[in-house]
């Protein structure tokens, strides 16, 4: 009875420490989206129990540049045309070559006000990949170092060693979808940096498993 | 005396306060108005809209490359793919009510498609087609 | 039944023991988190491989039970062993038998192999990890992640083979080997 007793105590107590430990805390800042998605989408929270259990290594947890007051304006002014890429997905050396060439933006005049131009070049630069950025944003830090400031993100080593393997007549040869650089296409998430492998939808093929 | 005056104070400003469709769009009619000369024409504009211009790279670059001959039509970016909402204020009320949209366009667009800034005429006969429609 | 304790002794030491179980756990949690949970998965991937560090060095220097020497025999005395088994002929060993330090050998071989090529498909694919930089390329990533599911694939299999090793043993001689690799004891020889 008594070792009865023992174990279940022992067992109690450690599966609360364990608990404990592990509890997922949220930072409290004071944006709270009012899109589901990005609220929970992204397996945020920072307690070890929520790190270990992530979606997937390609949901962004970091959540910094998403509550950036700049976001608002760099989606207004970098999304008409196509989905405002996650700044992290580029060194900040990338960002800076592009916004200091917006008059022939891959072939486009995207031409700012300098007052627009300046400030969305700082929450760029802010949120680029970069070793203090968090996980995401520093695994492509490393996957662009042996890169002279790619443009592309699509060109980078890490996009194309997620890539590689799409048979091209579902991307560049799918009228729905044309371009690697229409993130949105198959991702859902893109604009919010979710782009979890488990939820890709190719357009006009459906789910993709990979 | 003072009854009359009041009635009439009131009606200008009401006249005066009263929403304009694409106020935006007219508000910069009339500064165009002040640096050039001659009333603005629709056809003109969309002579220009449909003109065919060279480029660096690829076809002939029009307005209608992005935007459809007709601006009543959505559109697409040839690139991108992205749907571009019709720019006529008559299929799209939302359009031509901001200032800075409106200049941030014709900045950007009228280089692309024309290689060059749009004089004040140029864009006043656009907007002056888009607002005839 | 008789009581065993008198004639019991202790085989398997603390360690060895804590070693087994740790493992057992960490790879099914390896497995099942393979897909899905890419941090728990990594972290797991670490924890195995320093155990497969400690197993190796405890191998030469731990008690005598322990140690290679103690069961890692040649091929052919493997092979003398399992024909006797077939035969319900086998003698009884109290450390690992000449089949049980096989599977020893296998199993840390095919872990050894998944761990490091996790390290490097890690590293080629993720760009991160200890070997971030040093292997890279889209040849390197593809390679390592075969070789990676290969190596996961093995274990499994070798862990069915061991589960019946165990169990054959088990029933062979009398005596409940996987009690005797939590409490380290068996009957002493007889």
């Amino acid at each position: 009875m008594k070792r009865t007793l023992i174990v279940l105590l022992t067992a109690t107590v450690g599966v609360t420490a364990v608990g404990l430990m592990a509890s997922e805390d949220r930072d409290d800042d004071a944006y709270h989206p009012a899109s589901r998605y990005e609220e929970h989408g992204q397996g945020g929270g920072d307690g070890l129990f929520a790190r270990l259990f992530r979606d997937d290594e390609d949901t962004w947890p970091e959540r910094a540049w998403l509550t950036d007051d700049r976001r608002t304006l760099y989606q207004d002014e970098c999304g008409d045309c196509h989905v405002a890429y996650p700044p992290g997905l580029l060194p900040s050396v990338s960002w800076q070559a592009t916004m200091a060439s917006l008059d022939n933006h891959f072939g486009e005049n995207a031409e700012l006000d300098p007052g627009t131009r300046a400030q969305i070049q700082d929450f760029l630069g802010d949120h680029a990949a970069s070793p203090g950025n968090g996980d995401y944003a520093e695994r492509m830090w490393r996957a662009t170092r042996g890169m002279a400031a790619p443009l592309r993100i699509t060109e980078t080593d890490y996009f194309v060693g997620q890539h590689h393997e799409i048979p091209l007549n579902m991307v560049t040869g799918n009228p729905e979808v044309r371009s690697f650089s229409r993130c949105e296409a198959c991702h859902a998430g893109a604009a919010g940096g979710d782009f979890d492998e488990h939820d890709v939808r190719i357009a006009g093929h459906g789910k993709w498993d990979d | 005396m003072m009854k009359h005056l009041i009635a009439l104070a009131t009606m200008v400003a009401v006249f005066q306060s009263a929403p304009l469709l694409a106020d935006a769009g007219k508000e910069l009619l009339a500064e165009y108005a002040t640096i050039t000369s001659g009333p603005f024409d629709a056809e003109r504009g969309r002579q220009l809209w449909l003109q065919e211009n060279p480029s660096p790279d690829g076809p002939p670059r029009t307005c209608a490359s992005c935007h459809t001959e007709d601006p009543r039509q959505p559109g697409a970016h040839p690139v991108t793919g992205k749907n571009i909402a019709p720019l006529a204020p008559a299929a799209n009320p939302e359009r031509l009510r901001d200032r800075r949209e409106i200049e941030k366009w014709l900045g950007r667009n009228c280089k692309w498609t024309l290689g060059r800034a749009c004089t004040a005429r140029e864009k006043g006969d656009v907007l002056t087609y888009l607002l005839s429609l | 039944m008789a009581n065993l304790t008198s004639t019991e002794t202790t085989i398997w030491d603390p360690a060895v023991r804590l070693f087994h179980w740790t493992l057992v756990a960490s790879f099914l949690v390896g497995w099942i988190s393979g897909d899905e949970w890419h941090s728990l998965h990594v972290y797991t991937g670490y924890l195995i491989g320093f155990l497969l560090a400690f197993r190796i060095a405890w191998g030469f220097v731990g008690p005598v039970y322990a140690r290679f020497s103690n069961f890692v025999r040649r091929p052919s005395e493997v092979q003398r062993y399992l024909a006797e088994a077939i035969r319900l002929r086998a003698p009884r060993y109290l450390g690992h038998n000449p089949a049980g330090g096989a599977m020893v050998v296998a199993l840390l071989g095919a872990l050894a192999l998944t761990v490091i090529s996790g390290l490097g498909l890690y590293a080629a694919s993720d760009f991160s990890g200890p070997l971030a930089g040093l292997v890279r390329g889209e040849f390197a990533a593809d390679a390592l992640e075969e070789i990676h599911e290969f190596g996961a694939n093995s274990v499994l299999l070798l862990v069915g083979l061991h589960l019946a090793g165990v169990l054959f043993s088990s029933l062979e001689h009398g005596e409940n080997l996987v009690r005797a690799m939590i409490t380290g004891r068996k009957k002493a020889s007889g």
